[in-house]
């Protein structure tokens, strides 16, 4: 079966192994909760990542791979996830800061399927041509 | 992800039918017409539209000029259904990220007062 991915990716100004230590040691700081569970303590504790709380610990991610300062593959179990979904966190160095790239990936999912918007992907081209095709019914550019 | 993103991402991870779909964005097309395009055999190309219309991508009529022509047509729902989840999942991690980024800048302006 195919495997694609939805990938975002951003730059940050820290040099890279300072950059990994801000991911994977400050993710409490930095990780947007679960309104639901807005008090969660967010942190990698041994090989999981989990998200404790009064309610009890949510599991969201158990560790594939981690290979410091450039690379972290997660068995994502999180929000928005599916059985055998893979995240990969990669970390690249951009000038003098880190590039950091989260890949999202899933059994099916045609690649380039997102890339922070649809422009210029599989889904995206798809979408303008049917709209070319069919003008009324396609709501194009959502 | 509702049943139907699932629905048509499992249809779609076949090569043949993303070709399917491809080729029926730009308009109907007969069943013919769609095996010639993706040199397939008829038996297969068969196979795959069974499998399109049963996710609900692909709907066939009688063409009316030709009773004995079917007419096969993309149905846009199902493809906008997973250009929105992707979005939504996209989006997720975009926020992540730039939650991300705004700890680090945090961070590095920290460093530069010391």
């Amino acid at each position: 079966m195919a495997v694609g991915e939805v990938l975002a990716t951003t730059r940050v100004g820290l040099g890279l192994d300072d950059a990994f230590r801000a991911f994977t040691e400050d993710i409490d700081h930095w990780w947007q909760r679960d309104p639901a569970r807005p008090d969660a303590i967010v942190q990698f504790h041994g090989d999981r990542l989990v998200s404790v709380a009064a309610e009890g610990t949510e599991f969201l991610a158990e560790v594939a791979q981690w290979s410091p300062p450039s690379l972290v593959e997660l068995r994502w179990h999180g929000p928005h996830s599916q059985p055998g979904d893979v995240v990969i966190v990669e970390l690249s160095p951009d000038g003098v800061g880190t590039r950091v790239t989260i890949r999202h990936r899933r059994d099916g999912l045609v690649p380039g399927a997102g890339a922070g918007g649809v422009t210029g992907t599989w889904w995206g081209d798809l979408l303008r041509r049917l709209a070319a095709a069919h003008p009324s019914p396609v709501r194009q550019g959502q | 992800m509702s049943d139907q993103v699932g629905a048509t991402l499992v249809a779609l991870a076949d090569p043949t039918r993303r070709g399917i779909v491809e080729a029926l964005a730009h308009g109907r097309l007969s069943a013919g017409e769609l095996a010639a395009h993706l040199d397939v055999t008829a038996a297969v190309l068969t196979r795959h539209l069974r499998v399109l219309r049963a996710g609900r991508l692909v709907t066939v009529a009688l063409d009316p000029n030709d009773y004995r022509r079917h007419i096969y047509e993309l149905l846009p729902d199902p493809v906008i259904e997973v250009r929105d989840w992707a979005d939504d999942l996209a989006g997720f991690w975009q926020g992540q990220l730039a939650s991300f980024a705004a700890h680090t800048e945090e961070k590095r302006r920290g460093r530069g007062r010391r």
